[in-house]
């Protein structure tokens, strides 16, 4: 419940006689008719009692305690005050060479990363469509059979068929390697389709 | 000279002329307050003893640094501890056991109390000790500095460099985590340390 929690979270506050006079009224009438919020006030009540006797006892010192630990103070003052010297340690310059290596690093991966697609477009991709002459029909025919890769078995099958013959290039039948970047019709020879 | 002891600012005055016996008696006044501070917060007796000599040494090394103007000698005193308190549980980084207090060897006894309530008050301090070493280090600052030495949230604020509220939060933080924790242990404890 909101008031339960409200007054709760005012306990501490209440039994100290820190809070201001409605507060303090508001949480007291709530106390005389919440027998739950009046067992944790008791509760609280009891650990502050506890708390003022106990926390006081702790480390109560010995006399002799003191007596000794003024000798050592006394003792301590006749010396002179340390002084704080910043001597010039090699770590700092160890940390700089660890930071400049780091730096290297990541350069050096950021320069690999800024060449790599040129390269992979170089080596893999063929040329823009757009750079082609787009009003060839039969170029637009060949984009479109290399875009649908067939598998194959289907290539075996397009091999028995009489079109085949009309589509395969001399290149292709002779086993020669064409320039990158040319688009073909590749032409499996019948021995290879049959070993898969 | 007069009997009657001199005040605060006159006795720093003397110390600051290089006076020992004004060093000996500002010692006097506040050794056993810084002792049960750092005693409290370490929870340690030897611990203690070298925080309390290391923080009497650099106030009275640091004297001439004291402003009256800004805070009360002993808020500026329990600062120096108390920081001196947070280095040490730095460097340990976790508490280890006293084992006098575990055998309860050279506990002072509450005054004039029967040899039950004796026994009883022990029980109930290795419980409350045992709760604080629970409690994290800020709450137990808190609860420490409020219960133990009675000081002002303005005070508790001051010391552990926060605001007032969040020095107030703390402790009814502390509070919570000590209720719970005494409530589940130490209820007969409670019940029976109550009644004396």
């Amino acid at each position: 419940m909101l008031t339960c929690r409200y007054t709760r979270a005012r306990l501490t506050a209440f039994i100290n006689q820190e809070l201001p006079a409605s507060t303090r009224r508001y949480v007291a009438r709530h106390l005389d008719h919440c027998p739950a919020c009046r067992a944790h006030y008791k509760a609280q009540k009891g650990v502050r009692q506890t708390l003022m006797i106990e926390v006081p006892r702790l480390g109560q010192p010995a006399p002799q305690t003191l007596a000794t630990l003024w000798t050592q103070i006394t003792a301590d003052l006749q010396q002179p005050a340390p002084t704080v010297t910043v001597t010039a340690t090699r770590r700092p310059m160890l940390y700089g060479i660890a930071a400049g290596a780091a730096s290297l690093m990541l350069l050096a991966s950021m320069a690999l990363h800024w060449h790599a697609p040129y390269t992979a477009l170089s080596l893999s991709q063929p040329a823009p469509l757009s750079q082609a002459d787009e009003t060839s029909p039969a170029l637009l025919t060949a984009a479109t059979q290399i875009a649908f890769v067939p598998s194959y078995e289907a290539l075996a099958d397009a091999y028995k068929t009489p079109e085949w013959a009309s589509l395969s290039t001399p290149e292709a039948s002779a086993g020669t390697v064409p320039a990158s970047g040319t688009i073909l019709h590749v032409t499996p020879s019948p021995a290879s389709v049959s070993s898969r | 000279m007069s009997d009657t002891p001199p005040d605060l600012p006159t006795l720093i005055q003397h110390c600051l002329t290089g006076d020992q016996a004004s060093y000996a008696q500002l010692y006097e006044q506040y050794a056993a307050g810084v002792y049960r501070l750092c005693y409290s917060l370490l929870l340690h007796r030897q611990d203690a003893e070298d925080v309390t000599q290391d923080a009497f040494v650099y106030a009275f090394r640091n004297l001439s640094h004291y402003d009256a103007a800004k805070s009360a000698f002993k808020t500026w005193l329990y600062t120096i501890a108390v920081s001196r308190c947070r280095n040490q549980y730095r460097r340990k980084s976790f508490f280890t056991f006293d084992i006098t207090q575990i055998f309860h060897f050279n506990l002072i006894a509450p005054r004039a109390d029967s040899p039950e309530a004796r026994m009883i008050h022990q029980d109930m301090r290795t419980l409350v000790q045992a709760a604080l070493k629970d409690l994290s280090p800020p709450l137990r600052e808190a609860v420490v500095l409020r219960y133990g030495h009675s000081l002002t949230y303005r005070e508790i604020a001051e010391i552990m460099g926060c605001p007032p509220k969040t020095a107030e939060s703390r402790v009814r933080l502390a509070h919570d985590q000590l209720r719970a924790r005494l409530s589940s242990e130490g209820r007969g404890l409670l019940d029976e340390l109550l009644q004396f």
